[in-house]
């Protein structure tokens, strides 16, 4: 099987990366800078003998040159999983904020899932099973004062991949969306969280494992289910005194 | 993934460090970067530090307001030439995944300290020794080429010929001359995965010198242990061990052993200190006791023939959250005997509280702040009361009598005017890493208490 998976650098997609190799796939790794990304190709080569094509892509850009993920994934034979481990958050994302910063993180966490998915979607139809995983954030599950844009992104991709996971039903393609709470990443890194944050190296074998069964919506971990049917049923008047 | 625009400066998270010895502790700000780019807005901020596995015993990766650097996620491999032995890996990978990568080739490092967590980039600042230096020499002769990242030179890729000294001053230079990021690695045939360790008992600290002297050139390895109690007015009974590493089958793919995994802050999980006179007493002649009927051969398997301490954790525990207190003096070969009789002496006047003593051998030249040299290495465990850290300055006197060194990561009390004295280029490694670095963009507790 080969895998493309964008956000490939760090965090939760390197746990990603490292998982599918470990388990014998080959790998397109797409990160904004080649720097990060060389490193990780090369040490998936030697450690798992699987082939790797790295891709440096800037997903904030106006323009990312999306085609050469297709390309690449075309040199080792297909992609049968396209994985989209996105997620940038920016300082100042409150009200008011800065139009480029809201740009850059809706292009980024949203508008650019959209264009590698539709980039990819055709080849991906034609084979035999196929699928495609997005992640959001339980941050979407409400609107606070705080990762504003943010959170409206993650809200909007969550929604897409409804739309997605509904029309593609009944091909071969599957479509499943992970709804993530706090993970030891560098995104959670120097934040108080409200619950422990969970390895993304669990996450990744998880994920590797669920690939190829049915789609659908997970939340990890699964205690942030139970939280997030709760807190949109917080009445305003408690909600907006919660320090969260 | 952090795209295009420069990220927001990153979070730091605020922690308390300690020392592994617990002599030392003091809360800072970390960072735990995970690219090349908050890596870089990392080392904007003045003064920082990086950190591997925490593993020295003195404050070597933190201190002194110096912001923390966790490299633990640079730990990739990035070239593997098995035809040549030589591997490329970034600086916060762990001795054990290099053993694990590098074994099933029939290649291994020749030169590990005693922990599989603690890192490359950390054997290389430390110039770390291993179980027979004086075969091995120390790590430093395993570098073939080091990156380094430096505020103000940038990405460096740098080796004995094209900037010979500032690779010599970084291969025991404490972290004070920019963050290591990776390193080329010249690796040595492993023939077989398992070690034969033979024992051979001893009265006393001349008959193991003796004995270590004998062995140590035809063996994988040669140390002596010794109970740290004295019985009937002498000290030094215990064991020498000599590890032969024979051909057999290799693992045949990357392979992880399992063990607790200690750290600076797991280490204090026994409240209470265990190690006391009487503790020691009992539990080294249980030791002994039952050192004394396994057989005089034992196999084992190299993961613990190399790391002895990742199964023997518990060892560290028992000395409670105070900690514990060790020196490591690298005396030169003339002095040796007498430097033990002297110790031996000092030991029985002061009933110091020793809980075990190790002399292994050691060839090389003395130069910089490195521990190297040729000579006899003497390791002495106390427990960290008043009377084991009065003991120390014992020890700091007689290295100084004797000619010696003592280690400087062993030590997280040891005082500047005693490293000034025992190390000749003290002056020198002072001067160049001055010049190199004159704004302190780097700094730890080590660096300052030894004013380096």
């Amino acid at each position: 099987m080969t895998a493309v998976v964008v956000g490939a650098s760090a965090g939760l997609g390197r746990a990603l990366a490292q998982a599918l190799a470990g388990a014998g796939h080959d790998l397109v790794v797409a990160a904004s800078d080649a720097r990060d990304l060389e490193p990780l190709a090369a040490d998936l080569r030697i450690r798992f003998g699987v082939k790797v094509v790295a891709v440096a892509l800037d997903l904030g850009s106006d323009s990312p040159a999306i085609g050469r993920l297709r390309e690449a994934a075309g040199e080792l034979g297909g992609a049968d999983a396209l994985l989209l481990p996105i997620g940038w958050s920016a300082a100042g994302d409150g009200a008011p904020a800065d139009p480029d910063m809201a740009g850059r993180l809706l292009r980024t966490n949203f508008l650019s899932v959209i264009a590698v998915v539709s980039e990819l979607l055709p080849a991906l139809r034609q084979r035999p099973r196929a699928s495609v995983v997005g992640f959001g954030s339980v941050a979407a599950a409400r609107g606070r004062g705080a990762n504003m844009v943010y959170a409206a992104s993650k809200r909007a991709l969550q929604t897409w991949f409804e739309g997605l996971r509904h029309g593609l039903a009944g091909t071969s393609v599957e479509v499943r969306f992970y709804v993530l709470g706090y993970l030891d990443t560098s995104l959670a890194f120097g934040r108080r969280t409200l619950l422990p944050r969970a390895d993304p190296a669990r996450l990744a074998a998880r994920v590797v494992r669920d690939l190829g069964r049915r789609g659908g919506l997970v939340y990890y971990p699964a205690a942030w289910r139970l939280v997030c049917a709760l807190l949109p049923l917080v009445p305003f008047f408690v909600f907006k005194r919660l320090k969260i | 993934m952090s795209q295009g625009i420069a990220r927001p400066v990153p979070e730091s998270e605020t922690t308390c460090f300690r020392s592994f010895d617990g002599g030392y502790q003091e809360s800072a700000s970390y960072r735990r970067p995970d690219r090349r780019r908050s890596l870089e807005a990392a080392l904007e901020e003045r003064p920082v530090i990086a950190r591997g596995g925490g593993y020295s015993y003195a404050a070597a990766s933190f201190g002194a307001g110096s912001l923390v650097l966790d490299m633990t996620r640079f730990d990739r491999v990035l070239r593997f030439e098995p035809k040549n032995r030589l591997v490329e890996v970034e600086a916060g990978m762990r001795l054990e995944q290099l053993l694990a990568l590098s074994a099933p080739r029939g290649l291994m490092l020749p030169v590990q300290p005693g922990y599989p967590a603690i890192t490359v980039g950390g054997c290389i600042a430390a110039n770390v020794h291993g179980k027979n230096p004086q075969r091995e020499g120390t790590f430093r002769q395993s570098v073939v080429n080091l990156t380094l990242v430096h505020p103000r030179l940038g990405t460096l890729r740098i080796d004995r010929q094209t900037e010979p000294e500032l690779f010599e001053l970084t291969c025991g230079g404490y972290g004070l001359t920019g963050v290591i990021l990776a390193a080329t690695l010249r690796l040595e045939s492993l023939a077989g995965f398992t070690a034969v360790v033979e024992r051979l008992p001893i009265e006393s600290l001349a008959e193991a010198l003796a004995r270590v002297r004998e062995r140590t050139a035809g063996a994988s390895f040669a140390y002596s242990w010794h109970d740290g109690t004295p019985t009937h007015g002498r000290f030094g009974r215990g064991f020498v061990y000599v590890g032969q590493l024979p051909e057999g089958p290799l693992p045949q793919r990357e392979w992880l052993p399992r063990y607790r995994r200690l750290t600076a802050a797991s280490r204090r999980r026994f409240g209470l200190p265990v190690w006391g006179r009487t503790t020691s007493r009992l539990l080294c002649a249980a030791f002994r006791a039952a050192e004394a009927i396994r057989p005089t051969r034992v196999e084992m398997p190299l993961f613990e023939a190399i790391f002895p301490f990742a199964r023997r954790g518990e060892y560290f525990l028992l000395y409670g959250r105070r900690g514990l207190a060790e020196y490591q003096s690298l005396v030169p070969h003339e002095a040796a005997a007498d430097f033990l009789r002297e110790l031996e002496r000092e030991l029985l006047r002061a009933r110091a509280p020793v809980v075990m003593a190790s002399l292994k051998l050691f060839d090389g030249e003395r130069r910089l702040l490195r521990f190297e040299g040729s000579g006899v290495c003497v390791t002495l465990d106390l427990v960290r009361s008043a009377d084991g850290l009065r003991f120390l300055e014992v020890l700091d006197r007689l290295t100084l009598e004797f000619s010696g060194v003592p280690h400087i990561v062993k030590d997280s009390r040891l005082p500047a005017s005693v490293v000034a004295r025992s190390y000749p280029d003290y002056e020198e490694f002072r001067e160049r890493r001055r010049a190199l670095d004159p704004r302190v963009s780097f700094r730890s507790e080590l660096s300052e208490r030894l004013a380096l």
